[in-house]
C-alpha cells in the first residue's frame, strides 16, 4: 500500500523560502526570549527559595497572594500544589539578592507572614526548597557544555563518515532545531526544566538520524550516477526518502501527540518538546542540512571551475553544478 | 541455507530468553527514579574548614605534649586560625631542638620563626588539598553507611559539582525528609567522659574558681528530666571515642521500658574502659554526642565491653542514633545547599498518566504498521518488541533507575527502530518496483540499508557517550537508555528483521510480498 505516490519535487529550488521561514520563526522566538528577559527557568535552575506550605482547611490562594504582599512579597509565584488533598500550595520567590542567607530569611518571612495573618486556617505541615545561586548555573552549564560536546562528536564522526561538510551540515541543522524550538518553548510559555533538557537531546537525536538518512542516500547515488550535478542528487535522493521520512516521523509524531495529550502537566513541556522536534527536526534535514552542503560544493568549485573555464567543455561544466 | 537460519533461530531465541528472565518479574527489577517515584533530593557542602579545625586542634595537643617531653619550655600554644598556631616564650636556647621536632613530626606543617621565642606553624597548602579530598571521600563514606542502614533501594551518594567540596545525596521512594536530613547531617561524634562537677549555670559549676585546666564546659540535659540549661565540666580527654566502637543497637531499658541504645566496644578499647570505670567506681560518666551531654549515669563497677546510652528517645531516634554511632562520625559538618522532595503520589500521578499515553502512542503505531506493511508490519512489530524486550532488560541487568528522561531515550529509540523497519520496507518496495523477485529485493534492501542504519545509530551513540561522559543526573539517565536502545535496535532492525523475511522464504518460490 503507498499513500504518497513518487514525487519529483525541486526541494533546492524553495532554499531561500525556507531559509526565510526559519529565519522568521527564530526571531520570532528570540524576540519572545528578549521580551521576557531571558528563558523561563524552571524549579530545578531557578536560583530562589520555594514553600510548600500544608494547610488545616484548603486555603484561598488569593488571600495567601494579599497576605504575602502585604508582607512585602508581591512577586512570589503562588499555585496549588496537591491535587488530592488540595491543602498543599507551591510558593515560589525568584532570588533577588545574591547570596543564600537572603534565600533562607525569605523562607522564614513568607512562613511568618502566613502563620500571622491567617489565624483560622493553620500551617500543618511545612517543607522548604532552596537553591542558592551556585547550583542552579552549574546543572544550567553542564547541560549546556554536554549538549555542545555531544554536537561536536557528532560532527567529527558524520563528517569522517561522510565528508566534512556534510558533518557541518548535520550539526548546523541541529543547532538550527534547537534554536527554533527554545524559542516556541518561550513563546509558550513553559519553563526550562531538567526534563525539557532531556527532551532538547531527544530532539538533536532526532534530528540527526533524519539527516543522516538523506545524506546516505546521496552518498548512494552520487557513485550511481557520477556526471548528475549534486543538486539533482539531493533532490531525487529527498524525494526517494521522502515516503519514508513522512511515515516515520507521522508514527513517532502518533506516540508523542498521544504523551502531549494523555500525559498529564508533569509531562506538558516535556512532551512539547518531543512534538514540535519532531517537526522541526524533520523540515531541517530537508530544508537545512542540504542547502548548506550545496553551497560549500558551489564556493569551493567555483574557482576551480573558472580555471579550468579555457579547457572544460560547456556542457561539462553545467553538469558539475 | 536451513543450517544458517537454525543457529540463528537459536541465538535470537536465547536473547529473548535471556531477557525475559532477566527482568522478570518487572516490578521487581526495573528501578523507577525519583522523578517517577517520589523522594528525597539533597545537595550539601561539606564544610572541610571542620576537618582543618580538628587536625589544628590535634596538633596543638601534641605538640605541647612533645614539648614536655623533649623539656622544651613554652608559655601557650594558640589556634590563631584554623590550619595555623602560634607558639609563644619558647626558651631561646632551644630554637634548633624546637625546630627539629616540629620539623621531624609535624612535616605537615611548615614552621616559621618569629623572633623573641615566637614561632608560627601553618598548615601546608598540599596537605590541605589532600586533607579536603580526604574529608569529602570519608564524608560520602559514612552516608552511604547511614543510608544503606536505612534500606533505600537505590540511594545515590555522589561527589558533585566543580568545587571538590559537594555531595549529592538521592534517597527514591523516602519520603520522610525530617528523618533523612537528621540522619545524614548529624555529625554522630560520640565520647565518653569523666565528669567533675554539674549545675543550672556555669557560674554555679565553677563557683568562682577558674577552670581547672584539662577541662571543658559541656551543656546537657538534667539528670532529673527537666527542661532547663544544664551544665556540666567534663575531662576534656575522653575515654572512649565512637572510635572505638566495635558495633551499636537499639535495645529496649527492661526497667523502664523505654528505647536506649547499647554498644559493645573493640577489644582494645574494652581493657581501657575497665581500667578506666574500676578507678572512677562512684563518678559520673558523660556520654557526649556531638558536644552535647545526653546523659550521665553514675559508673556502678567496672565496666568491660558493654554500655548503654539512655535518654528520651523514641524508637526511631533510638534506631538512627545507633545507625549514626555504626556508621561513625562524620568528619566535618555538612551544610544543605539544595534540597528537594517529590511527594510520592505526585510521581505515582505522572507515571501512572505517562505509561497510559505510551502504551496509547505505541498501539496507535502498532496497528498503522500492521495496517501499512500487512505481514510485513507483524515482523517490525515482533523487531519492535524485541527491541523495547531488551532495552528493559539490560537496564534491569544494569540496574539502571527509569527516569523521564529515560523515558525520552525509550521513545527516541522506539522512533529510530521504527525508522530502520520502515527505511527497509520502502527500500523493499522500492526494489521490487524495479523488478526483482522478493528474495532478491529482500537481500538487497538490507545490504544497502545496513550502512545507513550503521551510521545513523552510531552517530548518535557517540553523541550519547559523550552526553554520558560531561553529562549529570537527567542527562546521564537519557545517555543510558539511548546507547542500550541504539544497540539493540541494530541487532533488531537487521539480523532479526532480516531472519523473519528469510525463515518465512525459505523453501519457497514467492511471487509477491505482503508488504
Amino acid at each position: 500500500m503507498d499513500f504518497i505516490g513518487d514525487t519529483s519535487i525541486d526541494w533546492l529550488k524553495y532554499r531561500w523560502y525556507f531559509i526565510a521561514f526559519s529565519l522568521i520563526v527564530a526571531s520570532i522566538g528570540v524576540l519572545d526570549i528578549a521580551r521576557k528577559g531571558g528563558l523561563r527557568y524552571g524549579i530545578d535552575f531557578s536560583e530562589g527559595t520555594i514553600v510548600y506550605p500544608r494547610f488545616e482547611k484548603t486555603p484561598q490562594i488569593e488571600e495567601i497572594r494579599r497576605v504575602l504582599s502585604n508582607a512585602g512579597i508581591g512577586e512570589a509565584v503562588i499555585q496549588r500544589y496537591d491535587r488530592e488533598e488540595m491543602n498543599l500550595v507551591m510558593i515560589r520567590v525568584e532570588r533577588r539578592g545574591d547570596d543564600t542567607v537572603e534565600l533562607d530569611a525569605t523562607a522564614t518571612r513568607i512562613l511568618d507572614a502566613l502563620r500571622n495573618n491567617l489565624p483560622d486556617n493553620e500551617l500543618v505541615d511545612v517543607s522548604t526548597e532552596i537553591v542558592g545561586p551556585v547550583v542552579g548555573e552549574t546543572l544550567r552549564r553542564q547541560a549546556r557544555n554536554a549538549t555542545l560536546f555531544a554536537m561536536g562528536a557528532m560532527l567529527l564522526y558524520i563528517g569522517f563518515r561522510f565528508e566534512p561538510i556534510y558533518g557541518v551540515g548535520a550539526t548546523v541543522a541541529v543547532f538550527h532545531d534547537v534554536v527554533l524550538t527554545l524559542g516556541l518553548v518561550s513563546v509558550f510559555n513553559h519553563e526550562i526544566s531538567l526534563n525539557i533538557i532531556a527532551a532538547f537531546l531527544f530532539l538533536v537525536g532526532y534530528s540527526v538520524n533524519d539527516t543522516i538518512v538523506i545524506f546516505d542516500r546521496v552518498r548512494e547515488n552520487r557513485q550511481l550516477a557520477r556526471r548528475t550535478s549534486l543538486r539533482e542528487i539531493m533532490n531525487l535522493s529527498i524525494n526517494q526518502t521522502l515516503r519514508r521520512t513522512i511515515l516515520t516521523s507521522g508514527l513517532t509524531f502518533f506516540a508523542v501527540v498521544a504523551l502531549y495529550a494523555l500525559g498529564g502537566e508533569v509531562l506538558r513541556g516535556f512532551s512539547f518538546v518531543l512534538v514540535t522536534g519532531i517537526i522541526i527536526g524533520t523540515y531541517s534535514s530537508i530544508a537545512i542540512a542540504s542547502p548548506i552542503v550545496l553551497w560549500w560544493r558551489r564556493y569551493r568549485d567555483r574557482p576551480a571551475s573558472q580555471r579550468r573555464k579555457a579547457k572544460t567543455k560547456p556542457e561539462e561544466r553545467a553538469a558539475r553544478v | 541455507m536451513r543450517k544458517n537460519l537454525r543457529w540463528k533461530a537459536a541465538l535470537i531465541l536465547a536473547v529473548t530468553g535471556l531477557c525475559v528472565w532477566s527482568f522478570y518479574p518487572p516490578e521487581e527489577k526495573i528501578k523507577l527514579g525519583l522523578d517517577l517515584k517520589g523522594g528525597i533530593h539533597l545537595i550539601m557542602k561539606v564544610n572541610t574548614e571542620d576537618a582543618l579545625n580538628a587536625v589544628t586542634d590535634e596538633a596543638s595537643e601534641i605538640l605541647g605534649q612533645s614539648l614536655d617531653e623533649e623539656s622544651i619550655a613554652f608559655d601557650a600554644i594558640e589556634k590563631e586560625e584554623a590550619g595555623k598556631l602560634r607558639v609563644t616564650g619558647v626558651d631561646g636556647t632551644k630554637d634548633s631542638a624546637f625546630r627539629t621536632l616540629v620539623e621531624t613530626n609535624f612535616g605537615s606543617w611548615e614552621v616559621l620563626a618569629r623572633g623573641g621565642g615566637q614561632w608560627e606553624l601553618e598548615y601546608r597548602q598540599a596537605a590541605r588539598s589532600i586533607l579536603r579530598e580526604e574529608t569529602v571521600a570519608q564524608a560520602i563514606e559514612t552516608i552511604r553507611r547511614r543510608v544503606d542502614e536505612l534500606g533505600v533501594a537505590e540511594p545515590v551518594i555522589a561527589p558533585h559539582g566543580d568545587s571538590g567540596n559537594q555531595i549529592l545525596v538521592q534517597l527514591p521512594g523516602f519520603d520522610d525528609i525530617e528523618r533523612a536530613k537528621g540522619l545524614i547531617r548529624e555529625t554522630a561524634k560520640l565520647e565518653l567522659r569523666l565528669v567533675q562537677g554539674r549545675g543550672f549555670s556555669e557560674d554555679q559549676l565553677l563557683g568562682g574558681r577558674p577552670q581547672p585546666p584539662g577541662t571543658e564546659i559541656l551543656s546537657g540535659i538534667a539528670e532529673t528530666g527537666g527542661t532547663d540549661k544544664y551544665y556540666y565540666l567534663v575531662e576534656r580527654v575522653p575515654v572512649i571515642t565512637g572510635r572505638d566502637l566495635k558495633n551499636a543497637r537499639r535495645s529496649l531499658d527492661y526497667d523502664t521500658n523505654t528505647p536506649n541504645v547499647s554498644f559493645t566496644l573493640k577489644p582494645e578499647a574494652a581493657s581501657r574502659f575497665q581500667r578506666e570505670t574500676r578507678a572512677n567506681i562512684g563518678r559520673q560518666l558523660a556520654i557526649v554526642l556531638d558536644n552535647n551531654v545526653v546523659s550521665a549515669p553514675v559508673i556502678q563497677s567496672a565496666i568491660y565491653d558493654q554500655g548503654q546510652i539512655t535518654g528520651n528517645f523514641t524508637v526511631e531516634e533510638a534506631q538512627d542514633l545507633a545507625i549514626k554511632l555504626r556508621s561513625g562520625a562524620l568528619p566535618a559538618s555538612l551544610e544543605y545547599q539544595e534540597e528537594r522532595t517529590v511527594g510520592p503520589s505526585l510521581g505515582a500521578d505522572s507515571i501512572r498518566s505517562g505509561v497510559t499515553a505510551s502504551l496509547v502512542g505505541l498501539a496507535a503505531v502498532v496497528l498503522f504498521v500492521l495496517f501499512y506493511y500487512r505481514l510485513s508490519g507483524v515482523n517490525a512489530v515482533i523487531a519492535l518488541a524485541l527491541n523495547v524486550l531488551i532495552l528493559v532488560a539490560a537496564l534491569a541487568y544494569f540496574s539502571a533507575t527509569l527516569t523521564l528522561p529515560g523515558i525520552a531515550g525509550v521513545i527516541l529509540t522506539i522512533g529510530v527502530g521504527v525508522d530502520a523497519n520502515v527505511l527497509i520496507f520502502e527500500r523493499i518496495k522500492e526494489e521490487m518496483r524495479s523488478g526483482k523477485t522478493p528474495r532478491t529485493a529482500i537481500s538487497a534492501s538490507f545490504g544497502k540499508v545496513f550502512w545507513t542504519i550503521f551510521d545513523a545509530n552510531l552517530t548518535s551513540l557517540v553523541a550519547a557517550v559523550i552526553l554520558f561522559q560531561f553529562g549529570t543526573g537527567p542527562v546521564q539517565g537519557f545517555a543510558v537508555t539511548l546507547s542500550i536502545g541504539l544497540l539493540s535496535n541494530m541487532f533488531t532492525a537487521i539480523f532479526v528483521s532480516r531472519f523473519i523475511f528469510d525463515f518465512v522464504l525459505s523453501g519457497r518460490q514467492v511471487e509477491a510480498l505482503s508488504i
